[in-house]
């Protein structure tokens, strides 16, 4: 059970940081700059919770 | 210096003291003022145990009373929430009294409320069984405002008022002489009390135990 | 809108270093308040330290593992578990703990007290909802430092959260995120996920140490209708009932309410059902709860005035009464210190064999007039043996 529940939460981590490296990947790529703010504010959650922090 | 807990509490604080005189006093069997704010009506019943007591609506105060009932030596039986009282329940034990007490619980804590409906229909059923056996009906409430707080508190109430031979409430519910009212449509008395406490010497003197 | 690429590449420098600027206090004030050591300070009573985990090895190295508090007189008699912390965001129920800690010498029996019984949902609080990250309390000395926390343990310790969360054993569906509230995973398992494995800690050592009395520290929103009272599980109602009538003919209005037999996961009604324990849940009132509050900040949370929450009181709206003066700290510590003991009054009235007898409880009234800074002691002044870092 608590196994189960460990791979799981390590799968979440990575899922938060394949999302965040996306989200890095379109900020590189972007030309628009409200779509830079935009991705950004997006990336703080991810980044702060593989790190974390929150 | 290992010191008794009564005698380190009596110099902290006196109102323990009070209440433990209170408790002496009421089991010794002698009291001879009325608390503070309470008024004892004249022609009032004398009753005798045994006693049924449950809440149409489940508040805990049923239990309250019959904690100080039983200080006051008077036999009697509170339901439980697993098996609330039911006619059938009182037939063929003796039962001289029957008390319902007014309030609704399980409001909070995410409990799928009391179903006033059956709950008034439970007493509907406990009253016609009473009347069979010419037991005594007490209305009560002895929580306070704190029963006294929405429309389910209100249907209680309403459905207990309407069958009570008296009615033992707190004061403070009858800021709106709503329980002053109905006993004297209904001609039946009516005692209020200050405190939860002081219907130990309400019951003593309706039981004759003062 | 497309910019030239070297234009481009500025302001992509610029808008790194803006969300640097913001991500980097932001996420060092979080870390601080992680990690922040919340110091306790022995007092004269406290015969020992020990860890939920000498109880239960599946919390070890967990930051569930609290310290439990333990004031044995030496004498027998009765056993009294305290737990404040269930809620962190209930600082009420902490600071009782504290105090008793700080100042409890018992005479007969032995008495445990955990400060922070979740300690991983007071190391996060609700920035979304403006909660202050630290609370301080006044003393003789200076200021106590305390973590303000959430109701849920951290998502940092317990995630993903369960799509529906089925509370064990009984199998009753509950909201996802109470798998992370304590006052939901009663009695637990030592394989489940955090917070049910610190419950389980809890239940295993009630019955190692065979405790009579187990009180549930809490405060309550106004307008939630469980509030100045005191849950009881069936077993212990006369107890409750009387420790009710007691408290509000003498100090003030306290009621009963008794545990609702088919909602599961709760302490007064897992604890009473799989432990021989007497179980009591103490709730006094927090304006900072409440949901029609209005600047919520510290003052909010230790003087509890808050004129929106009055004016929901004026319109009829709320369980317990509150004027301009509010509901400060002082009066909540004390009335859960009050309440405490007069449940072990009444709990010795119906069980003469397990009396629990105790010196230096800071009363309601004494709290009130002296204020609560006055029962807590300075770590600074303690020997470094007597200080625990919660
Ligand atoms: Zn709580």
């Amino acid at each position: 059970m608590q196994t189960i529940q460990t791979i799981i939460g390590y799968l979440y981590y990575a899922i938060a940081a394949v999302i965040g490296i996306v989200i890095v990947a379109n900020f590189v790529r972007s030309r628009d700059v409200r779509k830079m703010l935009l991705y950004a504010i997006v990336l703080s959650p991810f980044v702060l919770r593989v790190l974390r922090v929150k | 210096m290992v010191k008794s807990g009564i005698n380190v509490r009596l110099g902290r604080r006196a109102f323990l003291a009070l209440a433990v005189m209170l408790i002496a006093i009421a089991t010794s069997g002698t009291c001879a003022q009325p608390p503070a704010g309470m008024e004892i009506p004249e022609n009032l019943p004398k009753l005798e145990g045994p006693v049924a007591i449950t809440t149409i609506g489940q508040a805990p105060g049923a239990m309250q009373i019959g904690l100080l009932l039983k200080q006051l030596g008077v036999t009697n039986y509170v339901d439980t929430e697993e098996n609330p009282l039911s006619a059938d329940q009182l037939v063929g034990k003796g039962y001289k009294v029957l008390i319902l007490h007014m309030g609704t619980s399980l409001k909070g804590m995410g409990a799928a409320g009391v179903d006033l409906n059956s709950e008034i229909a439970r007493c509907n059923a406990l009253v016609a069984e009473a009347r069979k056996q010419k037991m005594f009906i007490i209305g009560a409430q002895i929580e306070g405002l704190k029963r006294r707080t929405d429309d389910s508190d209100e249907r209680s109430n309403k459905a207990v008022t309407a069958v009570s031979d008296l009615l033992l409430i707190r004061a403070e519910i009858d800021h709106d002489k709503y329980f002053t009212n109905i006993a004297k449509d209904k001609k039946i008395p009516l005692i209020r009390t200050k405190e939860a406490l002081d219907f130990r010497y309400a019951l003593a003197v309706l039981f004759g135990k003062n | 809108m497309a910019d030239s690429k070297g234009n481009s590449l500025v302001i992509k420098i610029v808008v790194v270093a803006l969300w640097l600027a913001l991500i980097i206090p932001g996420g060092r004030q979080l870390a601080a308040h992680r990690n922040y050591e919340e110091a306790v300070v022995l007092g004269p009573g406290v015969t020992e330290v020990k860890k939920l985990s000498d109880w239960a090895p599946y919390v070890a190295n967990t930051p569930n593992d609290c310290s439990i508090y333990v004031l044995d007189s030496g004498v027998p008699g009765g056993s009294m578990l305290v737990i404040g912390g269930t809620h962190p965001e209930e600082p009420a129920g902490v600071l009782s703990a504290v105090t008793i800690v700080e100042n409890v010498v018992p005479t007969t029996g032995k008495i445990y007290v955990a400060v922070r019984a979740n300690r991983s949902a007071s190391t996060v609080t609700r920035p979304g909802d403006a909660y202050p990250q630290f609370f301080n309390i006044n003393t003789d000395f200076g200021k106590r430092t305390f973590r303000m926390g959430d109701r849920w343990s951290n998502p940092l310790d317990s995630w993903p959260d369960p799509e529906v969360y089925v509370h064990y054993p009984s199998k009753q569906l509950l909201a996802y995120m109470d798998v992370r509230n304590l006052n939901r995973t009663w009695p637990g398992r030592p394989d489940g996920m955090i917070t049910e494995r610190t419950t389980r800690a809890f239940i295993d050592m009630i019955k190692a140490e065979n405790i009579d009395i187990f009180v549930d520290n809490h405060e309550a929103e106004l307008e939630y209708s469980v509030i100045s009272t005191i849950v009881a599980h069936q077993a212990a109602a006369d107890v409750a009932a009387m420790a009710s009538m007691m408290l509000s003919a003498g100090e003030f209005n306290m009621g009963m309410e008794f545990s609702p037999t088919l909602l599961h996961g709760l302490s007064h009604r897992e604890v009473g059902d799989h432990t021989d324990a007497y179980a009591f849940e103490i709730e006094v009132p927090e304006p900072f709860l409440d949901r029609v509050r209005g600047i919520t900040d510290e003052a909010l949370l230790l003087e509890g005035k808050d004129e929106f929450v009055m004016r929901a009181g004026q319109a009829g709206l709320l369980y317990e009464k509150i004027d301009e003066n509010g509901w400060n700290i002082h009066e909540r510590v004390g009335r859960t210190n009050s309440t405490i003991d007069m449940i072990v009054q009444m709990f010795a009235m119906f069980y003469p064999d397990k009396p629990i007898t105790y010196e230096s409880l800071p009363m309601r009234n004494d709290i009130v007039a002296n204020g609560l800074g006055h029962y807590l002691l300075d770590p600074a002044q303690a020997e470094a043996d007597r200080v625990v870092y919660e």
